[in-house]
């Protein structure tokens, strides 16, 4: 598994350039919205470039020749899972950091506790997506998952502003009676086993697969 | 090293059946037209497509079911496939050294320095001869007890050829238990380095033999229709109508010198087999 | 070492070889005791398959000119040169004799025979 680890790596350095111009359009984009919206940001884009790494990997045939070397299916996927989950974490660490050094430049005192949460949230929701995603792309291709993929994060974006909007309105009584650190529990609870879950599921359809 | 049995694969249109064995110490050609189930054949020894039926036993064990590390001891070449175009010839010497513990860095580097590959570049900037190059190379850089070879030549010119199939000969000096199973459509490839070969035709074989029995005993018999009414055919494998009359192919060459003298009488290289076991008719 | 091998010749190539080996032991070439190169090595060289090379070495221990020590390599054995032009001619004389046979049984003359014999040896 380690050479899997270490060849998505390579890739993924490989295409420093274009990530260097999302981390710029991330910070310009930190400057009109809120600070918060870097973490999200940073998250969903770590996210969406390590899922990246199987569209490399299905080019030009490349699956043939990867199951060739010394792997197995169960190894691919897992190693996919792995990289993916550990990859979005460390990007929703950074954007938190980065958020934090923002509101520290803008001489305000930055509410860690509160960032950290808006952190792990990010990391909870782009698991999600890393859930339903690997296992369709690769039953269905990456050219459907792609468009699938950016359908969903259209659909992120919008269902986030309409938040911002709403924040002001009124919420619902329960919601502000439950504990904040049990409905993160639960949700990171969810989370993980909404990801072993969709891991097994992946492994299902690798193994059918022909190459 | 492997074993076939009847191993059976169907496709719309297709169906392909074949049994074959490679033993150590063997160089073994699989020579057949584009289509003829070559590559198909690799993906069920390689467990890239399940098979309908039959056995295939890579190394002792189920090729469907091999392991990490028994892939460690097979080299693959595809076809049409090989490490991410993105990746640089650098990444592809860490990655393999990743992969395999009995990868030889420093090899790998003079023998891609010497061929004119250039670590920093991407794998997609290659020409295609070095592309080619490369997947042999990094076939050929981990010690690997097999060798599978899918078309490891197509699209080269005639000196890179040669020169892969030199790299391929002093792996096989290096030890005498290695083997190797290739395939190419160019038949020449495979005259100067197999000792045996099959040929493969819609997915069957049609023809097993070795090397040597090939050039040492096979011949094409041209002759004009007269010729062929009055000649004995008891040593004849295929006819083939041509404008002077026929082109036969026997496997008893020695026979036809020694009783016909007269009659046209050519040596056979593999190309020569393969058109009349594949375009000719039963005697 | 000097073997050239012909493609194009109707003499099968385990026979070339075989000959060619044959006539550098002969000719001292190839001294006793001498290793003659591996078949993979020979089989590199000379561009052919292993087993052809393999099948020259069996039919040359055969004769008793090379021994093969498993795991080491081939040989050259220590059989003299006027036992080696011994063992020539003999082959000479067998082809011969097969040549005279053929030439009775197409019913022709000694005459014509040695005339043809003349001929082929002022070429």
């Amino acid at each position: 598994m380690k050479g899997l680890i270490v060849k998505d790596l390579l890739l993924l350095k490989n295409q420093g350039k274009t990530l260097l111009l999302l981390l710029a359009c991330g910070a310009v984009m930190s400057m009109s919205f809120e600070p918060q919206t870097v973490i999200v940001y940073l998250t969903m884009i770590g996210g969406m470039v390590a899922m990246g790494t199987l569209s490399y990997d299905e080019m030009d045939k490349g699956y043939s020749y990867l199951l060739t070397l010394p792997v197995t299916r169960k190894m691919y996927v897992r190693e996919k899972y792995l990289l993916c989950v550990l990859w979005t974490a460390c990007c929703a660490v950074i954007g938190t950091a980065v958020c934090t050094v923002i509101t520290l430049a803008s001489g305000q005192k930055p509410d860690t506790a509160d960032l950290c949460l808006y952190g792990l949230g990010a990391l909870l929701g782009i698991c999600l997506v890393i859930a339903l995603m690997i296992p369709f792309q690769l039953k269905f291709g990456s050219e459907k998952g792609r468009i699938v993929l950016y359908a969903f994060i259209v659909l992120c974006a919008v269902a986030f502003i309409l938040m911002q909007r709403l924040s002001g309105a009124k919420l619902p009584e329960w919601v502000a009676d439950v504990n904040p650190q049990a409905a993160l529990g639960v949700s990171a609870a969810a989370a993980c086993l909404l990801v072993v879950l969709s891991e097994q599921i992946a492994e299902r359809i690798m193994m059918k697969k022909e190459f | 090293m492997l074993h076939i049995e009847n191993v059976t694969k169907n496709y719309p249109g297709f169906h392909l059946q074949v049994s074959l064995d490679v033993a150590p110490g063997t160089v073994t050609g699989l020579i057949g037209q584009n289509g003829a189930g070559k590559s198909t054949l690799f993906k069920t020894i390689l467990g890239l497509i399940r098979t309908d039926g039959g056995s295939v036993t890579l190394l002792g064990q189920n090729a469907q079911a091999l392991g990490a590390e028994s892939r460690q001891r097979i080299g693959t070449v595809l076809a049409d496939a090989g490490f991410s175009g993105y990746l640089t010839v650098r990444d592809v010497r860490t990655i393999l050294g990743q992969f395999y513990p009995g990868f030889d860095e420093a090899d790998f580097r003079r023998r891609c320095e010497s061929s004119g590959i250039t670590d920093g570049k991407k794998v997609k900037d290659l020409s295609t001869g070095m592309k080619a190059k490369l997947k042999v190379l990094s076939a050929l850089s981990h010690g690997a007890d097999f060798l599978l070879l899918d078309e490891p030549t197509a699209g080269l010119d005639v000196i890179a050829r040669d020169e892969i199939l030199d790299l391929l000969r002093s792996y096989m000096e290096e030890n005498d238990h290695r083997a190797i199973l290739i395939s190419s459509h160019i038949s020449s490839d495979l005259e100067t380095l197999c000792d045996d070969f099959y040929m493969i035709h819609q997915g069957s074989i049609v023809l097993h033999e070795d090397t040597d029995r090939l050039l040492n005993d096979y011949a094409v018999l041209k002759v004009s229709e007269a010729e062929f009414e009055a000649l004995d055919k008891s040593c004849l494998l295929k006819k083939k109508k041509e404008h002077y009359g026929y082109s036969c192919l026997t496997n008893q060459r020695g026979f036809y010198r020694e009783n016909c003298p007269s009659l046209v009488l050519e040596k056979s290289g593999l190309d020569e087999v393969i058109t009349l076991m594949a375009r000719g008719e039963e005697v | 070492m000097n073997i050239i091998i012909s493609a194009t010749s109707m003499t099968p190539i385990y026979e070339q070889l075989q000959t060619q080996i044959t006539g550098l032991i002969a000719s001292g070439s190839l001294a006793a005791g001498e290793a003659l190169p591996s078949v993979r090595a020979m089989a590199r060289e000379l561009r052919i398959s292993a087993l052809t090379v393999k099948k020259a070495y069996d039919l040359l221990e055969q004769e008793g000119l090379v021994q093969t020590v498993h795991g080491k390599g081939t040989y050259v054995t220590g059989l003299s040169s006027e036992m080696l032009a011994e063992q020539q001619r003999r082959e000479i004389e067998s082809e011969l004799e097969k040549v005279v046979q053929k030439a009775k049984n197409y019913g022709l003359t000694p005459e014509e025979l040695k005339g043809i014999l003349a001929l082929l040896l002022e070429e």
